[in-house]
């Protein structure tokens, strides 16, 4: 009995786990630990001529002015798509739990943008902001608007900050609305009756219920903006004069259009560190909490 | 009672903002798409005079829409099969099998989803498509993309595999059932709900991806639908009107998926935010 369950044990391991286990192995593990190596080499992408260079390829790209310029400019992008994002996603959170009427209507309609790919995304804003924005600032006389926000470098950051937010807003919409949606009314009711002002209700006891909702969507929001790729390629093309160019991008442009291999996955190891001490936090946070309660 | 209703029409007006602000960039582009170029450039904000429905027509042909259309049906279609079956084989042998093995690998599956797809990006390509000959075809793509969402779908489908009771399991086994015939029979077609909340979303994501196809696929024949507008945008970067048609219509696909599937949709976006 007891060897005929064993061996139904390894049937199953072998039957229904090792397939998927396989395909996790050759598409991320295998081709992580490869890209460690490729790393430390030099490599041109073309044929197998590469050259162990021990950490080069890490004393280069820090000693990169552009390269650091580039992981600066991600960690500004991202507390602004962070903020933004967020402020915007609980605002409607807030107001699509609210008493409204046709409140699934409205978080269907506003969920839309998700719906789009990057890509598509991108160029749609491009237009928008290369058209639409400029019209409407020559028709009113403002002269901050007459030209398009996508040639100036300071305000290419801040479009690629409102196309990422509008974007993410209506995602994180979600999650806070399922996290507003499990605040017991019973406790709002309380503190309504005990007489606290809508504000009150908000700071010390909505906001403080949908913790976990927080936490989720804020490291949610940032690792998924560490990570921009697609709009930064349609909306500014890291333009103006590459001064929008995020990491995730600049490791692409360096592999597949400048051919230096090795030094673009230096950059891509030093990136997925930084992602995975992000979540090690989150981690952290998410446990600490857990304690608590 | 006269504050109630003022309270309520605030917040209809505030929704109402907030839905234009969500929906106009789409209304705009829907709109341009059907005047001329010259039309958008002189009042994107206009109205069309004539309906100009040639631009859909001329973007059709230009973009290889159905081609372009075909490869992502492929793609997505492709992925969603795999990724449920694999996926729900797995979740049942880490849900069911107690064993340190599989527990560890677990594990470190989903310690792996938080990696950035571009750490490991450039090796992949110089496997699939140098060492493995696979460059310029469907295959890889699927195939990588499949192992991109194999994680997230044991996660999901085990959290669900556990709340159903294991006395199901044991009074199949012991009527003489044997393992994979529990499985495909008994336990499948319960995965049912979870699954469709798993498809929906991986869908969405992989109809949507740029990055990984546009590293295997080079040639017109090969292109996904984002490949497509990439390359239509860019080519014909002064003709507008066209564009706006091309971006409408690689659009409409997945619009219509999600108004099909939006409570799954939704529901997805929740489950999948818990998974770190």
């Amino acid at each position: 009995m007891l060897s005929a369950q064993k061996r139904d044990v390894w049937k199953l391991i072998l039957l229904f786990f090792v397939p998927a286990m396989f395909v996790w192995l050759t598409t991320m593990v295998i081709p992580f630990l490869y890209g460690i190596w490729i790393s430390f080499v030099q490599w041109d992408g073309i044929g197998n001529n590469y050259e162990f260079i021990g950490l080069q390829n890490y004393i280069k790209i820090f000693s990169n002015a552009k390269f650091l310029q580039s992981l600066g400019r991600t960690a500004i992008y991202t507390i602004g798509t962070v903020a933004l994002s967020n402020v915007l996603g609980i605002a409607l959170g807030l107001l699509l739990t609210s008493a409204l009427k046709g409140r699934n209507l409205f978080r269907t309609a506003i969920f839309v943008p998700n719906v789009i790919g990057g890509v598509a995304m991108g160029y749609i804003w491009k237009y928008i902001f290369n058209y639409g924005f400029t019209a409407i600032g020559i028709s009113l006389g403002i002269q901050a608007l007459s030209t398009s926000m996508l040639s100036d470098p300071t305000k290419a950051m801040i479009a690629l900050i409102i196309v990422s937010s509008w974007q993410l807003s209506a995602y994180l919409m979600i999650i806070y609305v399922a996290g507003f949606t499990n605040v017991p009314a019973e406790l709002v009711e309380a503190a309504r009756v005990d007489g606290a002002s809508s504000w009150s209700v908000l700071r010390n006891v909505r906001l403080p219920m949908i913790r976990s909702s927080l936490t989720i969507c804020l490291f949610l929001a940032i690792v998924r903006s560490f990570m921009v790729f697609e709009v930064n390629m349609t909306l500014t093309d890291g333009g103006p004069f590459n001064t929008t160019e995020m990491i995730a991008f600049r490791i692409y442009n360096t592999a597949f259009v400048s051919l230096k291999f090795g030094n673009a996955q230096a950059q891509a190891v030093v990136l997925f560190v930084i992602v995975a001490l992000i979540s090690v936090c989150q981690a952290y946070f998410t446990s600490k909490r857990e304690v608590q309660m | 009672m006269k504050q109630k209703r003022y309270a309520g029409a605030v917040l209809l007006v505030l929704a109402l903002v907030a839905t234009v602000f969500y929906l106009f960039p789409l209304v705009l582009v829907a709109i341009n798409s059907v005047k001329t170029t010259g039309e958008f450039t002189s009042n994107p904000f206009s109205l069309p005079t004539v309906l100009q429905w040639g631009n859909y027509s001329y973007a059709f042909g230009q973009m290889h829409f159905l081609t372009s259309l075909r490869n992502s049906l492929v793609i997505t279609v492709s992925v969603c099969v795999l990724v449920s079956l694999l996926g729900a084989m797995a979740a049942y042998a880490v849900s069911r099998v107690k064993h340190k093995f599989v527990a560890t690998v677990y594990y470190l599956m989903l310690a792996s989803m938080c990696a950035p797809f571009q750490a490991y990006m450039i090796p992949l390509v110089k496997i699939y498509a140098s060492q493995l000959g696979m460059n310029n075809s469907l295959i890889p793509v699927i195939y990588i993309g499949l192992g991109l969402n194999i994680c997230f779908s044991i996660f999901l489908v085990r959290g669900f595999l556990n709340s159903i009771p294991k006395e199901i399991d044991e009074a199949a086994l012991i009527d003489g059932c044997s393992s994979t015939k529990l499985f495909f029979n008994i336990i499948m077609p319960m995965l049912t709900p979870i699954q469709v909340t798993l498809l929906v979303f991986v869908a969405m994501g992989v109809w949507n991806d740029y990055l990984l196809s546009s590293l295997f696929l080079n040639t017109q024949e090969m292109r996904t639908l984002p490949m497509m507008i990439r390359v239509f945008c860019a080519q014909y970067s002064n003709d507008y009107a066209p564009m706006m048609a091309g971006l409408v219509m690689s659009i409409l696909p997945m619009l219509a998926f999600y108004l099909a599937g939006q409570k799954q949709i939704l529901e997805g976006v929740v489950q999948g935010s818990v998974k770190g």
